[in-house]
């Protein structure tokens, strides 16, 4: 059996493959951050639109009048500008 | 010459570069105008983006230009390393093996592109996805070898950040958008023709057809004129169309009457007539350092960089309370 030929890392290499971990470990949670703080403004955002949308709807349905037909279902949530 | 006296660049075994190299890769000059560009037309777009996410987007704008960089040196190393003022790029100075760069590249794309996409829109996405492939498919792979037109449609490009700034906050791309894409469409040919013009030498060696080296000094010279006839009435439209105001206006007519004073100087000179200053080494001295004949598309070349900012400032400025369009 032949032993697989290694090679033996230079200081020099290793300093560098060390930076360059640390650099896309940043990189990696910088990327979740910002995916994380993205989803949690969206929904919030949403959120509020989703609110504001039916408070309009419940304002319409208290202001007609009982004789005429139901209006339509307020949308989910405001347009993304 | 021997075995050992050429020059190789060998692919490294095992990789010592650093994060300031791929830093590197993303192009951060050229990054920076893009966000300004960018910027500009997420502010003027009409509409109150979120400002973390309008951060992020620009943000990913900026990742998305400097990730088309990345792919562009990883296929450009071996033609960089024959220019003066692409030398010392890592992939073609040796640092960064080109599959890295590539692999960098790629990677960053999809997560700027998925990231925009989700912040946003999808349009907003779909056109920073078509700026890379634009620049690093289309116009290095294709048009950049094959025809002397290369940075006139190449260009389109660098002109779409303000398109995919503006369709970041409105979800569409109206005809404002593609006004400001326009200016810096029409801006690209006197820009780069100017630079090329003292670098001919270097274009020819790597076998790139600038116009210089295809079609020759004089032609270029007066083609840089017609684009600059072009452009500066182009560059000017704003301020009738409603985007800019009295300070766009101001701006871009006094702006605009140099680079034609500029551009018509060139048209008479000799620039370009003599071989480069082949002593000028370096991406700065390349840029700045020329022989006196070619100063003229020195001074055009510079001017059109801060031409182009002082454009968009404008835009920017008009937006602050009390100087709207």
């Amino acid at each position: 059996m032949t032993r697989p030929n290694f090679i033996t890392l230079t200081d020099e290499q290793v300093r560098a493959r060390k930076r360059r971990n640390v650099a896309i470990a940043m990189g990696l949670v910088g990327f979740i951050v910002l995916v994380f703080v993205v989803t949690v403004t969206n929904l919030q955002r949403n959120t509020e639109a989703r609110k504001a949308a039916e408070a309009a709807a419940v304002g319409t349905v208290l202001q007609a009048d009982p004789a005429l037909p139901a209006p339509a279902a307020a949308p989910m949530s405001e347009p993304t500008p | 010459m021997t075995m050992t006296d050429r020059p190789t660049r060998e692919t490294p075994l095992v990789t010592t570069a650093q994060p300031e190299d791929f830093f590197q890769l993303l192009k951060p000059r050229v990054m920076s105008l893009v966000v300004f560009t960018a910027v500009t037309g997420l502010i003027v777009a009409p509409g109150h983006p979120n400002p973390l996410l309008a951060a992020i987007a620009v943000l990913c704008i900026a990742v998305g230009a400097g990730a088309a960089g990345a792919l562009n040196m990883a296929l450009e190393g071996e033609t960089d390393a024959l220019m003066r003022r692409t030398r010392g790029r890592p992939v073609a100075a040796g640092r960064v093996r080109k599959n890295d760069a590539m692999a960098f590249g790629v990677i960053l794309s999809i997560f700027s592109v998925m990231l925009l996409g989700m912040t946003t829109n999808w349009l907003a996405g779909g056109l920073l996805a078509l700026t890379i492939v634009y620049y690093a498919g289309f116009y290095t792979l294709l048009l950049k070898r094959r025809t002397p037109q290369n940075i006139v449609i190449g260009g389109a490009a660098g002109a779409l950040p303000p398109v995919i700034g503006w369709a970041a906050v409105t979800g569409d791309a109206p005809w404002q958008a593609w006004l400001l894409f326009l200016i810096i469409f029409l801006w690209t040919p006197p820009h780069s023709w100017a630079l090329a013009l003292y670098s001919a030498g270097d274009y020819a060696k790597a076998g790139i057809p600038m116009m210089p080296v295809a079609r020759g000094a004089k032609s270029t010279r007066l083609q840089i004129l017609i684009y600059t006839l072009i452009f500066v009435p182009v560059a000017i439209a704003p301020a009738f169309l409603g985007l800019g105001g009295v300070v766009y206006l101001a701006v871009s007519v006094a702006g605009g009457l140099f680079f034609l004073a500029l551009a018509f100087r060139l048209w008479r000179s000799r620039a370009g007539d003599q071989p480069d200053k082949a002593e000028a080494v370096g991406r700065e001295a390349a840029l700045y350092d020329v022989r006196a004949e070619a100063k003229p598309a020195r001074n055009l070349f510079a001017f059109s960089i801060l031409y182009l900012m002082a454009l968009f400032s404008a835009l920017l400025v008009e937006q602050l309370p009390g100087l709207g369009a």
